[in-house]
């Protein structure tokens, strides 16, 4: 019962991975790719351990905490992507509010054009 | 002698203290100063609007990078012919302008950065500070190929071709090293000028420490994840 449950939702973690493929495609890839190591340890757990065990590890209980402190790791490095982005928008938005809004010297020189040398 | 339409871009957030003299300074040379007042606290608008400057206002903090391409957006549509980055706190010379624009039109290119460490420039930077703007210069050759002496440095002329192509997308410090990356990109011609850079203790106070140069990276790595 556990093993499908954990597969579920390491299946909706691969359909997150996919979507955020758009948002950055190291991020997602990289989902994807534990999701995937996930899903292959819950239906063969003496895997784990042999992994560990070739990662130098030692139990494959220890292997599955640190991966999930990489994804924890990971998504917090999506969060942070997609405040860039929302940032963007702010920022696009204030500026067009800003140049709508200029405002000129009250002693305006005119279109007199710069002198160069 | 020739004309051009010349706009000088400045920056500024809290620079009430600084912005209307450095606007004074410059107003008596180029008519065009464009203030983009970042959300400041303090009256940076209405003592820049005073002493002579357009003025724009971001309704709130965004950062220096942003408030540079707010400038820059505004000035390719007054179809300035250059546009000239400028810092708010007084550490910029404007006599430099129009020895880098002489060079910018000598030497057929589309950008001239300044630059404080080239022969004939003038700087009082501490040497701590030195030793991080050259390894800030090295970095930006390592990264972008560019042969560039001084990686950080506010004073820029950029013809309207340039300015149309550049996109700032950091908001903050990084918008430096993310300039040079996009004339490298875009094979864009530059030259570096020297310049004068004269630290007073108002602009070491409002400048950068080094751990601004940890956000810097990181804030470029981020945005490389991005794309």
């Amino acid at each position: 019962m556990i093993q499908l449950l954990l597969t579920g939702a390491l299946a909706l973690v691969m359909l997150f991975a996919f979507r955020e493929w758009r948002v950055s495609r190291a991020v997602g890839l990289a989902l994807f790719l534990i999701a995937a190591c996930g899903i292959t340890f819950v239906w063969l757990p003496g895997s784990a351990n042999a992994f560990a065990r070739v990662l130098g590890v030692g139990r494959g209980a220890d292997l599955v905490l640190y991966v999930y402190c990489v994804v924890s790791f990971l998504l917090i490095l999506n969060m942070s992507l997609k405040i860039r982005t929302q940032h963007e928008v702010m920022t696009e938005l204030a500026r067009r509010i800003a140049i709508a809004g200029v405002r000129a010297p009250p002693r305006v020189e005119g279109d007199r054009p710069d002198a160069v040398a | 002698m020739t004309t051009r339409t010349i706009f000088l871009v400045i920056p500024a957030y809290n620079e009430g203290d600084a912005i209307g003299d450095v606007v004074r300074t410059v107003a008596r040379r180029f008519t065009r100063v464009v203030v983009v007042d970042d959300g400041s606290r303090d009256a940076t608008a209405s003592v820049a609007l005073a002493a002579g400057a357009h003025v724009i206002a971001h309704p709130v903090n965004l950062g220096q990078g942003a408030a540079l391409q707010t400038g820059l957006d505004y000035c390719v549509g007054q179809a300035a012919d250059y546009i000239v980055t400028f810092d708010a706190d007084g550490q910029h010379d404007p006599d430099d302008v129009d020895g880098m624009i002489a060079t910018l039109e000598r030497e057929g290119v589309q950008v001239a950065l300044g630059s404080r460490f080239l022969a004939g420039a003038s700087t009082n930077a501490t040497r701590a500070r030195r030793l991080l703007l050259k390894a800030a210069a090295l970095f930006t050759r390592a990264t972008t190929g560019l042969k560039v002496t001084d990686a950080h440095n506010g004073l820029r002329v950029l013809r309207l071709e340039a300015a149309r192509r550049i996109r700032l997308r950091q908001n903050r410090m990084a918008h430096a090293s993310e300039i040079l990356e996009q004339i490298a990109r875009m094979e864009l011609t530059y030259v570096e000028c020297p310049v004068t850079i004269r630290y007073t203790d108002y602009s070491r106070a409002k400048g950068q420490s080094g751990w601004d140069a940890i956000h810097i990276l990181i804030d470029l790595a981020l945005q490389r994840l991005k794309s």
